[in-house]
């Protein structure tokens, strides 16, 4: 029974350390899944949507929001089970926020629609942050990622961290004013 | 219940030259079950009610008094808290100049974008034209590297994100009302005296 609570107890921490790293510098809105509608735009259009979701994503990033498993997530529930009773009868509400894994979600799930609607348009790849790689290789390899989780291959940790490493690395953008790239969010703490 | 509750600023006297009779019916209308004399003075100190819940003291408390003073203020903070929820922050991914424009952004709007090019933005709005937003940049917010007075153009085809605070009438009515309803509970519940206290040190 020690080994259990243990880790409840680092978990809990971890969760409320998570939190903390997390602070939204304006309100980071939650992407749309793709509809039937955006099926109908064109290469020129899937590549303007799939930079706006991208710098959405990366505003995300930049504010410090992480993906979280599964496990943590019914650890948060369980610890706002117990914590929001007990905080609504003090009168201070409070509860464990999420790390900003909705809104990171929602915008990992948008941009790999569109790269996927942007393959079966058979639209020209652009190059990526990674060497060697174009952004419809680096769909492919979220897809093998995801894949290895389905088969019970990988952690859902892992698979979570490779896919933000990929899709953090989607694009080159050069900064205005001739500040170096920053491809790399910039408090991200995964790296 | 607190105390506090069942004070009573509305202090009435029997002086002992009232007959008997007066303090019988002085009884009678104020549904007391007994008065008592207060210690070391004349006056009496509490009335026990015979329906089973006290009426009044003949003390004012002053400690009682302030007790109702700030749940008055605390009642006028929520209003507060209430009606400055009409002013409301929302952040929009408009996806066409259409979509842009539906957001009705007008000169003197203050704005908040990051474009696709991950650069944020401040700035108080001058013109909108057909395809862009022209203004002038205001006190960077947090990662915001513009400096204040810079004239800038953000073409609707960069925006990525952008956010926008103003008063919205809907959510400034639907909290009046929300105020309303609130405080008008309260005052069935509670009585008027509780919402509206008097000052502690008013006579």
């Amino acid at each position: 029974m020690k080994r259990p609570s243990r880790a409840s107890f680092a978990a809990a921490l971890g969760l409320a350390l998570t939190a903390c790293s997390y602070q939204p510098s304006m309100q980071h809105p939650k992407l749309p899944a793709l509809v039937p509608i955006d099926t109908t735009m064109g290469c020129p259009q899937i590549d303007v949507a799939i930079d706006r979701a991208d710098t959405v994503r990366w505003l995300i990033r930049d504010d410090g929001a992480k993906l979280e498993t599964s496990a943590h997530r019914s650890a948060r529930y369980t610890a706002n089970f117990l914590l929001v009773p007990v905080s609504v009868l003090s009168l201070s509400p409070v509860f464990f926020r999420d790390s900003g894994h909705a809104v990171l979600n929602a915008a990992d799930e948008r941009i790999c629609g569109l790269l996927q609607l942007k393959r079966e348009h058979a639209c020209p790849p652009r190059a990526t942050a990674l060497p060697e790689r174009d952004d419809l290789a680096l769909l492919g390899e979220i897809e093998a990622v995801q894949a290895d989780f389905g088969a019970g291959r990988i952690e859902e940790e892992q698979m979570l961290a490779q896919r933000t490493k990929l899709l953090d690395n989607l694009r080159l953008v050069q900064l205005p004013g001739g500040t170096p790239p920053s491809d790399v969010p910039s408090n991200d703490r995964d790296r | 219940m607190v105390i506090s509750e069942v004070m009573t600023r509305d202090v009435r006297i029997v002086s002992p030259d009232d007959t008997r009779e007066s303090v019988a019916r002085f009884r009678e209308e104020q549904d007391f079950g007994s008065l008592r004399l207060a210690p070391n003075s004349c006056r009496p100190s509490a009335s026990l009610p015979r329906r089973g819940s006290i009426l009044a003291t003949a003390r004012v408390n002053r400690h009682g008094g302030r007790m109702r003073y700030q749940r008055g203020i605390v009642f006028a903070m929520t209003a507060a808290v209430y009606l400055a929820s009409g002013c409301t922050t929302r952040s929009y991914t408009p996806t066409t100049d259409a979509a842009t424009h539906e957001l009705k952004i007008r000169a003197g709007d203050e704005i908040r974008v990051v474009t696709t090019q991950r650069e944020r933005l401040s700035f108080k709005v001058q013109e909108v034209r057909s395809d862009r937003f022209v203004g002038v940049t205001v006190e960077p917010h947090r990662k915001e590297h513009r400096s204040a007075g810079q004239t800038v153009e953000v073409p609707f085809d960069e925006l990525a994100v952008l956010e926008v605070t103003r008063f919205e009438a809907r959510t400034a009515t639907a909290a009046a009302v929300a105020v309303l309803l609130t405080v008008s509970a309260f005052a069935v519940v509670t009585g008027p005296a509780v919402l509206f206290p008097p000052m502690p040190g008013a006579p």
